[in-house]
């Protein structure tokens, strides 16, 4: 028998927003979520305050860390702009949790060196999947910041190189890997299944990260399709394009109703963005400005320097009407990001066009790289495992590689 | 990104390969008739599982990407990769097609058992 939210509030003598956060940090086992509405099993017993002293004992230096979303980068930790650094302080009963946050702060602030540290940090005191995986994912973005093609690799590794439990573990790799990818290079390599908008895989916890790189692949797709560069029946880039505000403004309703802030404010950018290339200015401006008010709430120029390049001086007007110094900021911090970003994609390019892998080479490499079997790659990609294994072998004698795993590095 | 990759078609010839006095052509193409309908052709080993081909000394020519049979076996500490290639019996791993050594594939040939007959003398 189930109960909701409100029903465990009035029985546990807390506030309904402590039930919520309770159940987003699953921290009650058994609880689901229906809609909007938690409902959770009625023999659920209260948990312990995070800040009692019995809390911190229980949760010892082994917890493992919180499932907040498959990237753990706890963006749904941070619930009212201004409060990031009062959010990392109150996560000191968990150091693991803190750091994290702590490095998804420094990301969104653009302190990419600090950045550095926590991810080795992250990486040095953690053997998990979540913490390889999300540490892998840190270092793959500084990599992208610093132009460092070897830190790049390496950083790919870890995610590709996590432990891996079940297939959904594997799908949070691909996932994690395909989001990275998409970063340097502009690409739609996200997995098959994630294509379909199929959530089912991703712990309940994770939509609101998984949301946001659901959105940014449906712009990468209908960019590609406005380009000429694919090709889809009946579909137009621009036609898609005008549809896609329909598709994200449901998306940052949620995330205003869950306080999910970091989420709003890419969704809110990425809609503005959307809106701007389809000629909707006065729909973008609202976005765009909200977007920038709960950015600079907390120094967080690092999503708006993330959006500069395509936005341009469409982004830099609004922020300078707002706060003419955070213009200055991002403007620096772009300049950063872009010198980077110009180094590793090309250096990531000239790799990978040097290899001269086909595309299905290089999806049949990527899964290999993921730990699946031939069996399991012909299953996936409806071929027979001959072929498989004769792509597999055509992908090594181009790329010189002698074990499989290696073929990472030229996709 | 672009990629100045050109796909090969059906009916392309990727290699030709002497190994051990036999000659094989080998071409692009499919496996099944559904791989056609999944993308790009790839290339076509020939099956030499249930059409063997044996050297003098008896010894089975084996492709790199074949199917592993029951003794397959790699290296301590290697991964196995599922193909015959890296199997510690496969002769050289970066060929497409070579022998296997192992005993127990071995057919017995005419010269073998002159041999044997010999030393029964």
């Amino acid at each position: 028998m189930k109960i909701t939210a409100q029903q465990a509030a009035e029985k546990w003598n807390v506030s309904l927003r402590r039930v919520q956060d309770y159940c987003k940090n699953g921290k009650i086992e058994g609880a689901e979520r229906f809609g909007l509405n938690w409902m959770i099993p009625a023999d659920a017993p209260k948990p312990m305050d995070g800040r009692s002293k019995a809390a911190k004992t229980a949760a010892g230096s082994q917890t493992s860390l919180l499932r907040k979303s498959p990237f753990l980068d706890m963006t749904d930790l941070y619930n009212e702009p201004g409060s990031a650094d009062k959010t990392i302080s109150q996560l000191s009963y968990n150091k693991h949790t803190q750091t994290l946050f702590e490095a998804a702060v420094s990301y969104s602030r653009g302190e990419i060196d600090k950045v550095f540290k926590q991810a080795q940090s992250i990486l040095n005191d953690h053997s998990e999947f979540y913490a390889v995986v999300s540490g892998g994912v840190l270092l793959s973005l500084v990599a992208m910041w610093k132009g460092d093609i070897k830190l790049w690799h390496q950083a790919r590794r870890h995610i590709t190189e996590a432990p891996c439990r079940n297939d959904v573990d594997r799908d949070i790799i691909a996932l994690s890997v395909a989001a990275a990818d998409s970063a340097i290079r502009n690409t739609n390599d996200f997995p098959k299944w994630f294509l379909r908008g199929c959530f089912d895989n991703l712990p309940r916890d994770a939509h609101p990260a998984a949301r946001v790189y659901y959105v940014k692949h449906l712009i990468i797709m209908s960019q590609e399709l406005a380009m000429g560069n694919k090709q889809m029946e009946d579909v137009q880039g621009f036609a898609l394009m005008k549809t896609l505000p329909f598709v994200i403004e449901p998306m940052i309703s949620q995330m205003v109703v869950d306080k999910v802030i970091l989420a709003e404010i890419y969704l809110r950018l990425m809609c503005g963005l959307v809106c701007h290339q389809s000629g909707d200015e006065e729909t973008a401006i609202i976005h765009i400005d909200k977007a920038i008010r709960l950015c600079l709430a907390d120094g967080f120029y690092g999503p708006l320097v993330e959006h500069r390049r395509q936005l341009g001086t469409f982004l830099d007007d609004r922020i300078a009407l707002i706060d003419a110094d955070a213009l200055k900021k991002v403007k620096d911090l772009h300049k950063q990001l872009h010198t980077g970003w110009t180094k590793l994609h090309n250096a990531v390019l000239k790799k990978t066009v040097a290899a001269h892998l086909s595309p299905r080479e290089r999806e049949v490499s990527r899964l290999v790289a993921y730990g699946l079997s031939d069996s399991q790659i012909a299953g996936r990609l409806y071929i027979s495992e001959s072929s498989v294994k004769a792509i597999v072998r055509s992908a090594k004698n181009k790329t010189g590689v002698e074990k499989r795993k290696q073929l990472i590095d030229f996709i | 990104m672009t990629n100045a990759y050109k796909l090969p078609k059906e009916g392309d010839l990727y290699m030709v390969i002497d190994s051990h006095g036999h000659t094989f052509e080998l071409i692009y193409g499919y496996y099944e008739e559904t791989d056609r309908a999944r993308g790009e052709p790839v290339v076509i080993y020939p099956d030499l599982k249930n059409s063997p081909i044996f050297t003098k000394e008896g010894y089975p020519l084996v492709t790199a990407v074949q199917i592993p049979c029951e003794n397959y076996k790699v290296e301590q500490g290697h991964t196995p990769e599922e193909c015959c290639s890296d199997c510690i019996y496969y002769s050289d791993s970066k060929k497409e097609i070579d022998i296997c050594l192992c005993k127990k594939k071995r057919k017995q040939t005419e010269a073998i058992e002159t041999r044997v007959g010999g030393d029964e003398e």
